[in-house]
């Protein structure tokens, strides 16, 4: 093997679920003299085989990122118990082994693994507490970006308003819901279970440099999500009316930015 | 579910910076806070000596913060800060202020044959312009393959074919990061047998040929030993004196027959005895204890630290004559 078939097959085996010798077992039936390879290029020696040793680089491997998932995702641990946690946590890293240098991003991609989980028949609140654990705190480790104050737009005149776009501070997420899984999240003592109650909250970065939340209605919603996506205000109040029927999307729009403003949503554009 | 406009910078860039086949020229020294300044020096050159430094750990930030520590200088996880901002990113930028801080990176995987990451680099080099940090430093090793990080410190077979290509890549992210950049001696719980170079012999080529420096970790030196049967005192010999940048201090843990490098305990006799023989051998060199789980109260970090400097300076009054 060239240098780079070797970190392949050495990285194989310390991702293997069951262990190496079961993943050596699994390469040589899918047609790979696995064994032979492996017995070829590893040292051992008689206190602790060859086997043994890179074992040791695959416990470390799963337990490292089991640890890391486990102090992003406390409360989903602490639903599902340290068993159920640690098997989620194998069929997580299968699914999604780390591709980022930062083990920071790990546990991205569990909220949407957890949607397609059997875990969720008894426990369909799981995937909406696990987004809920993730923007929290990826909101808390976001970049820093100034606040734009109402005052920075004075100078711009009215007629200038519709064709306004916004830019959301780094640290702002919107997260739509259906569960109440808040109190779960938030409280030392939650509710037995999450009712379920379709509902949108925006996450910032306080002053505290701490994350908090707000819920905001359909209409808030639609809007925030318009101007996130770069549409100037005049389309986000129509976006927001066409969904909306019978509402003031002007007021609405008004009292939507005069909230945004108040929390300090809104950065300057780079 | 639409995030902001910092959630749609989370993919990166991956691109293949183009191989330099020559080392950057030197960087004029940016206007240093204390201790800072690029440091990119000629080979065999050491940075300056800063002295006994600690691991910076997020539950000392309030001893730290607070002025009532005595350290001269700190390293932090390079990868826990890049594109991060909030509380530890301000955390972090007010220790600068106060103290020199060295960036040591456990993903560059300059041993691997993934194509090194432009976006990382990017970042690096990024952080490290605001930082100032006196190095850069990362692990000879591999970490990630097929696009897939471990987030572990994989070994490397010793060769001429694996020495030749560290060597492009030592070169090719120097050039881009304009310095020389660290590499420290991992510590290893398997081998190969096609290996023809010893760790050692293999450090010393690669500082040479790259004008890289060696963070010389004595307790991944004494781990790797115990665990291979190598001798602590080849490995010392081998290691040529003007090429070590930097020495760790740590405590592993004991598994089997095997050490595991946990860094979780109080440095053991052995890797103390270590550091006077390196001191003796090295001279000074800018000294760090490295604490990374189970971590305790900052007065025990700051008395292994306080019992480095005391050696050092033991090792250092001794003559050229003086019986170890």
């Amino acid at each position: 093997m060239n240098l780079e078939e070797l970190q392949s097959f050495f990285l194989s085996l310390l991702e293997a679920p069951e262990g190496v010798a079961r993943g050596l077992a699994g390469l040589s039936a899918a047609g790979m003299p696995a064994g032979d390879l492996f017995s070829a290029h590893f040292r051992g020696d008689e206190r602790l085989g060859a086997l043994a040793r890179v074992d040791i680089y695959a416990n470390m491997y799963f337990f490292r990122l089991r640890d890391v998932l486990a102090e992003d995702f406390p409360r989903t641990r602490g639903v599902l118990g340290e068993t159920a946690f640690h098997n989620l946590v194998t069929d997580f890293l299968v699914a999604h082994p780390p591709s980022e240098p930062s083990l920071r991003w790990l546990g991205r991609p569990l909220p949407r693994h957890l949607e397609s989980s059997p875990l969720t028949s008894s426990l369909p609140f799981l995937p909406d507490l696990a987004r809920l654990e993730w923007e929290w705190l990826d909101c808390f480790q976001a970049l820093d970006a100034p606040a734009l104050l109402r005052s920075m737009l004075a100078p711009v005149p009215p007629a200038e308003w519709p064709e306004l776009t916004f830019c959301f501070r780094p640290s702002v997420r919107f997260l739509s819901l259906e569960f109440e899984v808040e109190a779960f999240f938030l409280e030392s003592s939650p509710p037995a279970r999450p009712v379920r109650r379709p509902h949108s909250l925006v996450i910032f970065r306080g002053e505290d440099e701490e994350p908090a939340f707000f819920e905001i209605d359909e209409a808030a919603r639609v809007f925030y999500e318009s101007l996130a996506s770069g549409r100037p205000l005049a389309e986000a109040c129509s976006e927001m009316a066409g969904v909306c029927e019978d509402l003031d999307a002007g007021g609405e729009a008004a009292r939507y930015l005069s909230d945004a403003f108040d929390r300090e949503l809104f950065s300057p554009k780079p | 579910m639409h995030g902001s406009e910092g959630q749609e910078r989370e993919a990166g860039r991956r691109e293949e910076i183009p191989l330099i086949s020559s080392p950057g020229g030197n960087v004029a020294p940016s206007t240093p806070r204390r201790g800072g300044g690029v440091f990119s020096p000629a080979p065999g050159q050491r940075p300056p000596f800063l002295g006994h430094g600690a691991g910076l750990r997020r539950c000392h930030y309030p001893d730290v913060l607070s002025g009532s520590v005595e350290c001269d200088w700190f390293e932090v996880i390079t990868e826990n800060f890049l594109g991060a901002g909030g509380r530890a990113r301000r955390i972090l930028f007010s220790i600068r202020e106060r103290f020199p801080v060295v960036l040591h990176g456990v993903s560059l995987s300059i041993g691997g044959c993934d194509p090194i990451r432009g976006d990382y680099l990017e970042a690096l080099r990024g952080l490290a312009s605001e930082l100032e940090p006196p190095w850069i430093s990362d692990h000879l090793c591999f970490t990630s393959a097929r696009g897939h990080n471990s987030h572990d410190l994989l070994p490397l077979p010793y060769t001429e074919e694996s020495l030749a290509h560290v060597e492009r890549r030592v070169l090719q992210v120097q050039d881009f990061l304009g310095r020389a950049i660290a590499l420290e001696n991992a510590s290893s719980y398997v081998t190969f047998l096609h290996s023809t170079l010893s760790e050692w012999e293999f450090l010393a080529e690669l500082a040479a040929r790259t004008g890289c420096g060696i963070l010389l970790d004595l307790n991944n030196l004494d781990v790797s030993c115990h665990n291979h049967g190598w001798e602590r005192e080849s490995y010392l010999q081998g290691i040529p004196p003007g090429s070590v940048w930097q020495f760790h201090l740590a405590g592993p843990s004991e598994m089997g027959p095997l050490l595991i490098d946990t860094h979780d305990h109080p440095v053991p006799d052995r890797v103390w005895e270590l550091y006077r023989r390196a001191v003796r051998r090295f001279g000074a060199v800018s000294s760090l204890v490295e604490w990374d789980d189970k971590i305790p109260e900052w007065s025990v970090l700051s008395a292994e630290r306080q019992k480095a400097a005391r050696l050092m300076d033991e090792e250092l009054r001794r003559g050229p004559g003086d019986p170890s």
